[in-house]
């Protein structure tokens, strides 16, 4: 008669061809761009000489220990803004609970440079190149690591345990202490480094805010390798970050599994606020929201000031000169990436849950681009695609190229989780009233994640527009992204020029937040969705 | 009642495909570069200092036809590593603001297409010489030194350094502004100063400078314009600066002083020469050929001096009595083979970074 | 008709069913009994084409579908959680079978409205799924499968965890409608009295002997 068919899974209505046919893409476009060119680079213009000559340089381990402490010191600072207000958002329940996580959610999505920059604006100019100036900076951006992550954690847990703990005989701060915070010390822990990992490897902060005696491995990188010219010595620095962030990643990993399971029932209603605690809630918001706004605005102001006098010429000769062909560039290359992106982390998201074991290699595949650093991808890419058909350096796509490698963890992340919620029997229930493979694609996995799918064009895009490493290194005259013409006009001295990068980063602020917006609400309607 | 198939999965899928080929066909042909247009027009790659006068290239546009589109790419650092990662396919079709600090670098990654321009026998043979095999041609010099504010140590009755070595002395202490030599093309010129006065001990005097606070920039404008106390309303009365500062700081002034407010060290210049080279790769060898020769002819060269203060390398070019009566040419300039330059830049330069940039 | 031969479905090593074998005439109703954990829902899967098939045949009116995919085998199946879609509204479910053939959408929401007045939802139409309380819901999924017209209707378990008074009227309405449509079911229940009361004939499923009771 016959035998049963070998599926990966037993049922039939998984397609054995799309699962591995889907993982083909990313995977090559990953292995492709990111893994050959990170290997030539390494083994190309690098020797061994390189690397005795950068590992035994005191200055070498010395930039390492300062992007090690100024991230820790980051970390402490990102948790000091961002607990109050964390602790806000996940135990109460108010009206504008929902806009003020999205504010937190600002300063995440806003690029490096224009964050950099809006400090520049707001801080007094004793401040500049400071190490306050850097570790403030990080901790705006990462407010919502912190928010999203630990306060997740802390809206599942239920209050009622800590009364439990107070009617044993405990006191308030030792059920705090004892019951509370165990609970939440694995997200802690898992929010704490994803904060070090980004702090560790920052660039345009540190290069605009730090000055030229401070250093991250990563703006070492691209020291290195344009101001030296010294791109053996590069390549070195750059795998000795890969490594750093490897070890610091699998620490994530591990971490990010023992989550524990949510104690409190997800209809429960979180506790309106207290009167009590009112006033204290309302100065918890207050200050929050005016820390996220400040250097907004005073980029907004400074932007209609050149030196002391207002004046619009910034913004006008934004229109007049050809700085707004960076907008153009910047535009361009975002819509490219956004599309390009978002097809290849459907593919992937397809292959990690239609393959069983195949899907967790391209999980973790997904996850490469994280260990290296955008700066390490564009010069990559740079050295790589050089020569002959190959020679893409000027390619008007070539910067959009590495943006869909840079972005593709984030979006990835945000399609599978959505993915993974849809019920097996909806696709069996299709295919009984007659949908094959392919309508069921279309008409189930599709359409159901259109929010998700959304959200990760919207992230893609953002990140895009807003990425300064990879760009810096790919951008041609003529033809920079924003980011990449912001800094080169704060390279140089005059009110003039200095107006001009307000004024550019203003324009950025304004389109990441409303890429953010729709970010927003497309995440919303998908939980929404989830949870009928 | 039964519904048969009215359009399968299929056939919609195939149409979209053919639609969605369509859509790319149209739009790449949009982005194909329209034919050879009649005129030509050269892209110059120059740093930020590039500024000529307004007009300076419509005589070598109406006599050849050759348009000449200026672009910016920054400091001369910059602009070279650039072209280095570029070579081959590079952005622009001449490069102008290359100096003999970076020469090495370029000539090293084959980034230019060897010319013997017309005007060659010119040229100064020093700068000449330098690059024998015409890869690229010497456009102008000049001199990098430690500009002082004489007005403020005329005030406090101190006497400005006038050596490398007596930098180092605690009278002057935080007192010097210096451009990073990584980012820097006069910043390096005064680290190879430092090195030419001093040989192997050289580490040691960038100690104690660091030891009097010497503070370090980005750039050479962030030094002058934003801590030069002549020029800005910064601390420092001593910068790392050209040895034409002093006659721009007169005739830029107004009302114009008698005598320039600022004054060159001459002992511790370094000379600096600069180039410029046709890229390798351009479109547009013939033209550019012709506007290497227009950069180096008396015409573009007499405009240098009160345009962008540097020396015209043509010998036949005049200089301006104003230069001529504000600046000082100083006669034995630091130098170094950019032969050994060569070899030591990356080692050179890494340890100016360990000692004063941590 | 539906005819089943000697049908062997096994799921990772074990044998669910072991050569189970029964024929339904057309417009015949018949009620599956036995205990849980014995595979009737594996069968109802398999005859669907949900799941590989070890060993056996199935014949759907004298064409043997065995090796047929799900969506091309015209076998409806009502399942035990309805599994409607969350992000059709009601309408949009009812109708997906004839969407799914390329039908207009004017025609659609006609037959969607038909289907629903049949199954006593009649302003249903526009409703948001989750909105629907449990018999409603057991409703609509009835209605989406039936609109497809399939030859053979799988219901599994339908009035299970339905409230007594809801249960009779449901099952009432079931036997009314399948009388008028004279639809070929399969009804798997391990309620003797539903089956009885729902369907012609009824047949017990065996425990597999090596099976955990």
């Amino acid at each position: 008669m016959t035998s049963a068919r070998t599926h990966p899974s037993t049922d039939p209505v998984f397609h054995p061809v799309v699962g591995p046919g889907a993982a083909f893409i990313p995977v090559a476009w990953l292995v492709a761009f990111l893994v050959v060119p990170v290997v030539l680079l390494v083994t190309g213009d690098t020797d061994f000489d390189d690397v005795t000559r950068i590992l035994t340089r005191r200055s070498t381990w010395n930039v390492v220990w300062f992007a090690t402490w100024q991230a820790v010191l980051s970390v402490v600072a990102t948790f000091i803004v961002a607990g109050p207000v964390t602790w806000l958002i996940s135990r109460h329940r108010f009206r504008w609970r929902r806009a003020l996580r999205a504010v937190t959610t600002i300063g995440f999505l806003l690029p490096s440079v224009v964050v950099a920059t809006a400090f520049l604006a707001v801080l007094p100019r004793s401040l500049h190149y400071s190490v306050f100036a850097v570790v403030i900076a990080h901790a705006y951006f990462n407010i919502a690591v912190v928010v999203r992550v630990v306060g997740a954690r802390a809206e599942s847990l239920d209050a009622q345990l800590s009364l439990a703990a107070q009617t044993l005989g405990a006191t308030p701060p030792t059920a705090w202490r004892t019951i509370t915070v165990p609970m939440l010390r694995n997200s802690i822990a898992s929010a704490g480094t994803v904060v070090f990992l980004y702090c560790f490897s920052s660039y345009a902060v540190i290069r605009v805010l730090g000055g030229p005696r401070r250093s991250t491995i990563e703006s070492d990188i691209a020291l290195r390798a344009f101001g030296i010219g010294d791109v053996g010595g590069a390549s070195v620095l750059a795998l000795l970050q890969m490594l750093c962030i490897g070890v610091v990643a699998g620490a994530i990993h591990l971490l990010a599994r023992s989550n524990g399971k949510p104690t409190r029932a997800p209809s429960a209603m979180l506790p309106t606020i207290p009167d009590n605690r009112r006033r204290t809630a309302i100065a918890i918001a207050a200050v929050t929201v005016a820390f996220v706004i400040a250097p907004l605005s005073a980029l907004f102001w400074q932007s209609v000031h050149v030196g002391d006098t207002v004046s619009a010429r910034a913004w006008q000769s934004i229109f007049n000169t050809s700085l707004i062909e960076s907008v153009w560039t910047s535009t361009r290359t975002a819509l490219v990436a956004g599309l390009v992106g978002t097809v290849l982390c459907i593919l992937a998201t397809l292959a990690i849950t239609r393959l069983r074991t195949g899907g967790n290699v391209v999980n973790s595949l997904t996850l490469a681009p994280l260990a290296m650093s955008p700066v390490t991808i564009g010069l990559g890419l740079l050295v790589t695609f050089d020569s002959g058909w190959f020679d893409w350096r000027s390619r008007w796509w070539f910067v959009a190229l590495a943006h869909t490698l840079v972005s593709f963890p984030l979006a990835v992340r945000v399609l599978v989780p959505a993915w993974r919620t849809t019920p097996v029997g909806l696709h069996r229930a299709a295919a009984v009233l007659g949908a094959g493979g392919g309508r069921r694609f279309i008409d189930i996995d599709l359409r159901r994640m259109r929010p998700a799918i959304v959200a990760s064009l919207g992230l893609v895009v953002a990140v895009s527009l807003g990425e300064f490493g990879a760009a810096s290194m790919l951008s041609r005259e003529g033809a920079e992204t924003i980011p990449v013409a912001i800094a080169r006009l704060l390279s140089r001295t005059g009110d003039e020029v200095r107006a001009q990068a307000f004024a550019l980063a203003s324009i950025l602020v304004v389109v990441c937040v409303m890429a953010l917006a729709i970010v927003e609400m497309a995440l919303q309607r998908g939980e929404h969705a989830s949870r009928r | 009642m039964r519904y048969a198939r009215v359009t399968p999965l299929g056939l919609r899928l195939v149409w979209g495909i053919v639609g969605l080929a369509i859509g790319l066909g149209v739009s790449a042909c949009s982005t194909v570069e329209r034919g050879e247009p009649e005129r030509i027009t050269l892209r110059l790659l120059a740093h930020d200092s590039f500024t000529p006068t307004e007009g300076i290239f419509d005589s070598f546009t109406d006599r050849t036809g050759i348009g000449v589109d200026i672009v910016r790419g920054g400091d001369a650092g910059t602009l070279v590593t650039k072209a280095v990662l570029a070579s081959g396919n590079p952005e622009a079709d001449v490069l102008w603001g290359l100096d003999n600090t970076l020469l090495s670098r370029a000539l090293a990654a084959d980034v230019f297409l060897p010319y013997f321009s017309v005007h060659r026998e010119d040229l100064e043979p020093m700068a000449r010489d330098l690059s024998p095999n015409g890869a690229v041609t010497p456009v102008d010099s000049g001199d990098v030194c430690i500009n002082y504010d004489k007005e403020w140590f005329a005030e406090r009755n101190v006497s400005p350094p006038l050596t490398l070595q007596a930098l180092t002395s605690s009278t002057y202490r935080n007192l010097l502004v210096v451009p990073n030599a990584v980012s820097s093309s006069p910043g390096l010129a005064f680290l190879l100063a430092s090195i030419a006065e001093f040989g192997d001990a050289w580490p040691d005097w960038w100690q104690a400078l660091r030891d009097n606070n010497v503070l370090i920039v980005e750039s050479w404008s962030d030094a002058y314009y934003g801590h030069f106390t002549a020029a800005s309303d910064g601390t420092r009365p001593l910068v790392v600066s050209y040895a034409t500062s002093p006659p721009a700081e007169v005739l830029f002034a107004e009302p114009r002083p008698e005598r320039a407010p600022t004054a060159v060290a001459a002992l511790t210049c370094f000379r600096q020469y600069e180039f410029a080279g046709i890229l390798r790769g351009t479109k547009h060898e013939e033209a550019a050929r012709s506007l290497i020769d227009y950069l180096v002819s008396k015409v573009f060269q007499e405009d240098l001096p009160l345009t962008q203060f540097v020396w015209p390398i043509n010998t036949t070019a005049e200089v301006p009595q104003e230069f001529l009566d504000y600046s000082l040419r100083p006669e034995n300039p630091l130098t170094i083979d950019p032969a050994i330059i060569a070899l030591r830049r990356v080692e050179w330069l890494d340890t100016y970074s360990d000692i004063v940039l941590r | 008709m539906l005819r089943v031969v000697d049908l062997a479905v096994e799921r990772g090593e074990r044998l669910i069913l072991h050569g189970v074998s029964l024929s339904v005439q057309s417009g015949e109703r018949l009620a599956i009994h036995g205990p849980s954990g014995c595979g009737k829902t594996t069968l109802l899967h398999a005859i669907a084409g949900l799941l590989p098939v070890h060993r056996g045949a199935i014949h759907v009116d004298d064409v043997d579908v065995t090796h047929v995919p799900a969506h091309r085998r015209d076998v409806g199946l009502v399942f035990q959680d309805n599994q409607l879609f969350p992000h059709f509204n009601v309408a949009d479910n009812v109708s997906y079978a004839l969407r799914v053939r390329g039908v207009s959408k004017r025609e659609r929401n006609r037959v969607a409205d038909e289907w629903l007045s049949r199954v006593g939802l009649d302003d249903f139409a526009h409703r948001e799924t989750s909105d629907l309380s449990g018999g409603e819901a057991k409703r609509v999924a009835l209605a989406r499968t039936l609109a497809g017209t399939p030859r053979v209707v799988l219901l599994d378990e339908p009035l299970t965890g339905l409230d007594p008074l809801l249960h009779e009227q449901l099952l009432a309405d079931l036997r009314n409608l399948f009388d008028h449509l004279g639809t070929t079911v399969v009804h798997v229940t391990h309620d003797r009295a539903e089956g009885s009361a729902l369907c012609h004939r009824s047949i017990d499923l065996q425990s597999p002997p090596d099976s955990i009771p």
